[in-house]
């Protein structure tokens, strides 16, 4: 009989074409496993790792720590996202992912592309350079990502003497829905960033960085040096300032300020900042810009600068920073402040494209951290020599003739710590110099939030633990006071 | 992925016709179906035939039986055909008996052509469609499923056939999606035994003679378009022979992955007969809207009124002399003298036509029926238009004496204008007129306001006139529906046919709308644009089916199986084009705006699978049922792609028993069932992890991770045990008493993982829930006599929902909580407590149950549950001579009744400069000792009264007159005289009238709440002729 033999047939070949049949991926979509199949969907992973840190820091976020310490004042009635002005008051919203969320999924990102990596490179392996930059550039962002992390959710390194008080996770692979991870300690997190970047120091070797869009050797040992400050290892902080300033020169005059207000620069200084083409985020650029009413009357931005800094920068008169980079306005108030041009894009061509490239590294940074670990290693001349070269430029003078007349190294700490809020203002700093300087948190009288001082130690200068974890995660410690 | 299937179809094919082939030449039928056959010493003859009733319909599941012997015996499949081994020389005659109709004895010939007549006004036993071939009668069945006649469909409002069966399956409710006010357009949930997922789609799987149709996604939303047109309304109604729901295990699990919801099958008209019949009919009728149901707001003066003292109240020390109060009279708006009754503007005497003609004829080798038919209503909404034209041609040929060929092609064009009035016939001040001042729609409204040196000054403010959107702005939707099926049916040999079926829906849409810039909505602030969108979305699916069906009797052993399988695919395309920024409101393209912008988008889903039936019965006394699918579906992870499904059932007709001997009772059946269905319509489920793209980094592509994977995931599950008793008294009453369970096992909802993932939440299976619940179905005659016949239908359902197991507490939709062990439509609000009658104050219940005047959601709890205790219809039916009445109710008892929409209308004061009030808000508190339902209202001032709490929570126990029809016959002398052969005469209205028992005279109830967008009334004359 021939029919069982067909009948068996007829369900065997449907069962081996089903699955073909079934087969089917979403448009616009792949499953994780076929996205990282060739070398080009390890490119636009690449990109998006890139993408997800711009789209974090085009947002407020950058400049956190300058709206959570004394350098801003802040209209609350202007159309600003309510997380801006929460950040200013010190009233955390608990009930969202905040930068936590945020972070996480950036680092989840980049551990995919980690993950992904080895596979390429036995099926590519005429690949296998450009594969172990995009590694390089992944730790460089993972590390970028948990030290971020550790400036929000955590006291400073130096908080404990063996800086065990809680940090954050550290997520180094890709987790499941049961994964359910403690916080490590401060001292575990930067091992791990510190790993991540002699890794990524490594890979990165003998680069050429093509362009600033991308982390290239220079950035990795420029947020080396500036994770050893914040560890307080004052000579390996010193070494990797060095090592990432050979062969560099600061920018000065028109090149100095146009590094910051046109996206068309030599970009001299920057080591690494992000780009902002073709995607919509200027919650940034509205921050500190003009606004129109609805009467077509112009109004001053959201955020002014605050007086504790105005004054600061007018100390000297004709600092580039004040005349280059400040624009006096009459605030709704009548009173009259301060705004910065930092963010302030003058050559933004096509207004549906409006953009900024958020700078997260550059040159004048690395000789605030050298000249301030100088000073700890009391080598005071060396420290001055560093600082004479961020002070001279912003007073537009030849540094080889500047004289900066000190009477003591406190007066000398004095002068860095005044020159490093001068310059690196807006630029995502302040209150994470304050916690590791343990520094109390004091603003003008004028500022608009109910907040005027915090002292040091305060649990309120981190931010809490979003209530989504806590409730989620059974081991995760909240942040005190914060996280009622 | 998508090449592989154009080669696995040709092959099954393939492989099933030289199945066939082969089967066909293992035994050659001799000639005129008789096979002559010797065995021992007699010899034998197969003699086959065909049963009929009076009008030629085809009667399956007629028992046939040679003489008195019950050894030597059949029944009738769906076709009506039955096939019998006699011995060649037997003398004996054979006894077709069926209920409802009178037993025929006829002597054997080779080929019988039979025809039954029914016995007087008797119940006739119904013969239950459930797909695959698997018709039954009634007393034959071991699963649950109920069917819906055309006669109890044809004096029922033709404009969507989900709403035609409200109050008529008893487990099955229909009701709007949304209690919203400004749902014009409502999508129908349709819930079949409750509700049995948490997120998952809850509505049934329709299928229309075999094939499956779309019916929009989880929620019934149709994704693409703007506006949502349900694609059950492109169906004309009169094509519909009957609608049967299946509810349990023994009749769903055939559906597998989508059968947990229940199926509704609906098969259409077929030809009944050779002679050819017309039939014609007109229904025209008027809709208005029911003015006890609407919701009644303030008029002019009673809104000038609370107004005034709602401003006294806030501002009487500031501005006692209420030289601010906005609403004082100018040149551009006189206040104190208008009165609007914006009902009026809005909502007109609609009328609706329903024209159709249809034939039915055909000769022995072909059977066809056309009909084609044309819908027309105007909205009593003024702006909304649906219109249907709708043709089906269903034909059923006989290639061969083995071989027949089916054909359903079904096509509709449907357009639709669609005007959104929001709430504004609701919200509109009645103190402001449509027209300004110059006689144009009215564009601003002008205000007294304070300026900015503290003097009175008149501000101009916009008035978002949406009658004038109406008036301007166009809208519609053209939808074209086609509906087709293609069936092989082969007779293999004696009881087994192998049948292959190819059916289509293909739905195309397509979306017009402009925004004139003659009105606001055109506009950006004073900017005159114009905006237009233009939307088409595409549905395009089909299923094939290839099954072998088996039905065969040894003696007193009947036995019948199917084995199949069905591939299934659905394509979803959209395009979308949009522009603005127009030179006038005339050129409305696209293409001729400054801006435009377009998009695409395409989804594709597939499943296969494998099914199987058996069924066994011993002498019609004991049945034993089991069947079985294999499902496999595209949206789900590699590890759960495939599915298996099962039920078992079995009943006893205690009635067939020799010791049964009862006059009164005429049937007595038990049935049982277990087994399982699935729920695969829960969107996509990312069980493998994803990676979108659509982002750039420095101008090259970037994709992103979307969800991380969870491989553990599996699909939903339900399994349900069904009990029914099934009782046929003095052949007067039939009562149908069903008891079920369902237990819906690994619900899916999203839950929250640590952010430290990447993600915040996947889905993940996080519980079960239960259904549990009792149905009863009672058909009467009442009273029978000669000349009068009334009878009666009730049924009554109830559901008892409960949540067995879930990970930990969570809202689900507005107000509502899901924790274990209780309903999943359990209400979380805050208890209100009254007005204080000392200052006028209000005041709830917190936590713990003590008294307070703040709100706080926190003090929310869960209270009672929006789930009825009882629901059901009655119909009743009336026949003097030629004159018959139908009155037709439906209702609810118990549950509970969240109205969104009485809370928006009774601000206390807060919104009474924006939006009009509610009447109810006449009974406020004035001064100290008012005993008043609503709190003192301060202009302006949130007291947080109207917040979401107790205070808005109705009984939602109602009864519905939802129709009533008479029609009178003309005499069968005048109808013969004037060459018909019927002619028909209607009277017909529908929604006549709600009552619920908490009304007050002149204030709103849950009666004005119960839909959110009043009801409509409709009356109708309708004519039908047959010829």
């Amino acid at each position: 009989m021939r029919k069982p033999f067909i009948a068996t047939l007829i369900s065997l070949l449907c069962l081996t074409a089903c699955d073909n049949f079934l087969n089917v991926v979403p448009v616009g979509k792949t499953y994780t496993s076929l996205a990282f199949s060739t070398i080009e969907g390890m490119r636009t992973a690449r990109s998006g790792m890139y993408y997800k840190m711009y789209e974090l820091y085009s947002s407020e976020c950058y400049v956190f720590a300058d709206l959570a310490a004394n350098t801003i004042i802040l209209n609350h009635n202007s159309a600003i996202s309510d997380r801006t002005k929460q950040i200013y008051d010190y009233e955390p919203v608990l009930n969202q992912n905040g930068y936590w969320g945020f972070l996480y999924e950036i680092i989840a990102n980049i551990n995919q592309v980690i993950a992904h990596q080895p596979a390429l490179i036995q099926k590519y392996p005429e690949r296998q350079s450009e594969l172990e930059g995009i590694k390089g550039e992944a730790l460089f962002l993972r590390a970028f990502c948990h030290f971020a992390l550790c400036n929000f959710y955590a006291q400073a390194y130096n908080y404990s003497p063996d800086a065990s008080h809680p940090g954050v996770i550290i997520v180094t692979r890709n987790l499941g829905p049961s994964d359910k991870l403690p916080r490590n300690s401060v001292k575990e997190v930067y091992e791990q960033i510190v790993a991540d970047l002699h890794e990524a120091d490594k890979l990165l070797e003998g680069r050429s960085s093509t362009s600033k869009y991308y982390a290239g050797q220079q950035a990795v040992q420029a947020l080396l040096c500036r994770v050893y400050l914040y560890m307080e290892d004052w000579e390996k902080a010193a070494a990797y300032a060095t090592r990432a300033l050979q062969n560099t020169k600061l920018a000065y005059g028109e090149d100095y300020l146009r590094m910051f207000t046109h996206l068309n620069n030599k970009e001299t200084e920057v080591i690494f900042r992000l780009n902002g083409l073709k995607n919509e985020n200027n919650l940034l650029i509205r921050l500190f810009s003009m606004r129109e009413d609805q009467q077509g009357k112009a109004l001053p931005p959201p955020a002014l600068v605050d007086k504790t800094l105005s004054d600061l920068l007018s100390e000297h008169p004709g600092d580039i920073r004040i005349t280059g980079l400040m624009r006096l306005e009459v605030n709704t108030d009548g009173n009259t402040y301060f705004s910065t041009e930092k963010f302030n894009i003058k050559d933004n061509q096509d207004p549906q494209d409006e953009h900024i490239n958020p700078i997260l590294l550059r040159l004048s940074e690395l000789y605030l951290n050298r000249a301030e670990a100088y000073l700890n290693m009391k080598q005071e001349s060396q420290a001055a020599a560093d600082l004479i070269q961020i002070l001279a430029r912003g007073l537009q003078q030849d540094p080889a003739g500047f004289r900066l007349s000190y009477g003591s190294s406190d007066e000398l700490r004095n002068i860095l710590r005044k020159e490093r809020t001068k310059e690196l203002c807006f630029e995502g700093h302040l209150l994470f110099d304050l916690k590791r300087w343990k520094q109390d948190m004091r603003r003008s009288p004028q500022t608009t939030s109910p907040v005027h001082y915090l002292p040091y130690p305060n649990n309120r200068f981190l931010l809490p633990i979003p209530e989504r974890e806590i409730q989620i995660n059974p081991n995760i410690s909240p942040n005190p006071d914060v996280n009622n | 992925m998508t090449c592989k299937l154009q080669g696995l179809f040709p092959t099954v094919l393939a492989c099933l016709i030289a199945f066939n082939t082969s089967s066909l030449s293992g035994q050659t039928p001799g000639p005129s179906g008789v096979v002559q056959q010797q065995r021992g010493n007699s010899s034998y003859k197969n003699v086959s035939g065909r049963v009929v009733d009076e009008e030629g319909q085809p009667l399956p599941g007629v028992s046939v039986l040679l003489g008195g012997s019950s050894n030597t015996g059949t029944i009738t499949d769906a076709e009506g055909r039955f096939s019998l081994r006699v011995p060649d020389d037997t003398k004996q005659r054979l006894r077709l008996s069926y209920l409802g109709f009178k037993t025929l004895e006829a002597a054997v010939s080779n080929f019988m052509d039979l025809r039954l007549q029914k016995t007087d006004g008797q119940l006739r036993e119904v013969v239950v469609e459930g797909g695959y071939g698997l018709a039954q009668k009634r007393s034959d069945m071991v699963g649950s499923a109920f069917q819906v006649e055309a006669k109890q469909l044809e004096k029922l409002p033709p404009a969507r056939i989900d709403n035609m069966l409200e109050g008529l399956v008893p487990g099955m409710t229909v009701s709007p999606n949304s209690d919203s006010e400004a749902t014009v357009h409502s999508r129908y949930k349709t819930r079949v035994r409750g509700e049995g997922s948490l997120t998952a789609a809850l509505e049934p799987l329709w299928i229309v003679d075999g094939v499956r149709i779309y019916t929009g996604d989880r929620t019934n939303q149709v994704p693409g378009a703007n506006a949502t047109i349900s694609p059950l309304s492109y169906l004309n109604p009169e094509d519909i022979e009957s609608i049967t729901v299946l509810k349990d295990a023994a009749s769903v699990s055939i559906y597998g992955a989508d059968g947990s919801n229940g199926v509704i099958l609906v098969t259409t008209k077929r030809g009944r007969s050779i002679r050819p019949s017309f039939t014609a009919s007109l229904t025209m009728g008027i809709t208005q809207i029911n003015g006890s149901l609407a919701f009644r707001t303030l008029d002019a003066s009673e809104y000038l009124t609370l107004a005034r003292e709602s401003y006294r109240n806030r501002f009487a020390t500031t501005d006692p002399t209420m030289r601010f109060f906005p609403f004082q009279d100018n040149a551009g708006n006189t206040y104190t003298t208008t009165q609007t009754d914006w009902y009026e503007h809005f909502f007109q005497t609609g009328f609706q036509t329903q024209a159709a003609l249809s034939y039915s004829g055909g000769n022995e080798a072909q059977r066809n029926y056309i009909s084609f038919a044309y819908f027309d209503k105007d909205n009593s909404l003024r702006g909304n238009r649906q219109q249907r034209a709708s043709l089906r041609i269903n034909s059923d040929m006989r290639l061969h004496k083995r071989v027949r060929l089916s054909l359903r092609i079904a096509s509709s064009l449907n357009r639709n204008n669609i005007f959104s009035p929001g709430q504004d016939y609701l919200s509109y001040l009645p103190i402001v007129s449509l027209y300004d001042a110059e006689g144009n729609l009215r564009l601003y409204n002008h205000i007294y306001i304070q300026d900015s040196e503290g003097k009175p000054a008149l501000k101009r403010e916009k008035f978002l006139n949406s009658i004038a959107r109406r008036e301007e702005n166009e809208h519609y939707q053209r939808g074209f529906a086609n509906n087709s099926n293609i069936g092989l049916q082969i007779e293999l040999w004696q009881g087994m046919t192998f049948n292959s079926e190819l059916g289509v829906d293909y739905q195309s849409i397509y979306e017009s709308e402009y925004r004139a810039m003659s009105n606001w909505s055109g506009r950006n602030g004073e900017e005159l644009l114009g905006y237009a969108y233009r939307n088409s979305p595409v549905f395009f699916s089909w299923n094939s089916v290839q099954r072998l069906n088996f039905n065969r009797n040894w003696g007193q052993h009947n036995v019948s199986a199917l084995a199949g399988f069905e591939a299934q695919s659905r394509e979803t395309t959209s395009t979308l084009a949009q522009g603005n920024t127009f030179a006038n409101d005339h050129i409305r393209e696209v293409s001729q705006a400054v801006n435009r912008w377009s998009s695409s988008s395409f989804n594709l889903t597939r499943k296969a699978s494998f099914f199987g039936q058996a069924s066994y019965n011993y002498n019609k006394r004991y049945y034993i049922a089991a069947s079985t699918r294999r499902d496999g579906s595209s949206d789900f992870g590699e590890h759960v792609h495939w599915a298996q499904f099962w039920s078992l059932g079995a009943s006893w007709n205690i009635h067939n028993e020799a010791f049964f001997r009862s006059e009164s009772v005429k049937l007595l059946k038990l049935k049982a069932s277990y087994g399982n269905a699935g729920n695969s319509r829960v969107g996509r489920l990312h069980a493998r992890g994803l990676y979108a793209y659509g982002k750039t980094y420095d101008g090259r592509p970037a994709s992103t991770m979307e969800s991380i994977s969870n491989k553990e995931l599996s699909w939903e599950s339900s399994y349900i045990a069904n009990l029914g008793i099934s009782l046929r008294l003095l052949d007067r009453i039939d009562i149908e008493f069903e008891a079920y369970d369902k237990v819906t096992k690994d619900l899916i909802n999203k839950t929250g993982v640590s952010l430290a993932t990447g993600n915040t939440s996947v889905d993940s299976n996080i519980g079960s829930l239960s259904n549990r619940g009792l149905e009863l179905n009672i058909e009467s005659q009442n009273i029978k006599t000669k000349s009068l016949l009334w009878t009666s239908s009730l049924n009554l359902s109830h559901t008892n929902n409960i949540i067995l197991k879930l990970n930990a507490p969570r809202l689900g939709s507005t107000n509502i909580v899901w924790r274990e062990g209780h309903d999943k439509n359990t209400l979380n609000v805050v208890r209100w407590a009254g007005v204080n009658p000392r200052n006028g104050e209000a005041l709830w219940y917190d936590a713990r149950g003590n008294i307070t005047n703040t709100y706080d959601i926190n003090n929310a709890v869960p209270y009672r549950s929006t789930a009825p205790l009882l629901t059901g219809g009655f119909n009743n039916r009336l026949s003097y001579r030629n004159l018959n009445l139908s009155v037709f109710m439906t209702f609810v008892i118990g549950g509970y009744s969240f109205s969104s929409f009485s809370s928006r209308y009774s601000s206390d004061g807060y919104s009474i400069m924006n939006s009009n009030q509610s009447v109810n808000q006449l009974d406020r508190w004035q001064q100290p000792g008012d005993l008043a339902l609503s709190p003192r209202p301060y202009w302006g001032i949130s007291t947080k009264s109207g917040m979401h709490s107790t205070r808005y929570l109705f009984s939602s126990t109602h009864l519905k007159i939802k129709n009533i029809a008479l029609s009178y016959d003309l005499p069968k002398e005048i109808v013969k005289h004037i060459g018909l052969r019927q002619a028909q005469a209607s009277l017909i209205v529908d929604n006549i009238a709600v009552f619920t028992p908490y009304d007050r005279a002149g204030r709103n109830s849950y009666r004005q709440s119960i839909s959110g967008f009043p009801l409509e009334t409709g009356y109708s004359l309708s004519l039908n002729l047959s010829f």
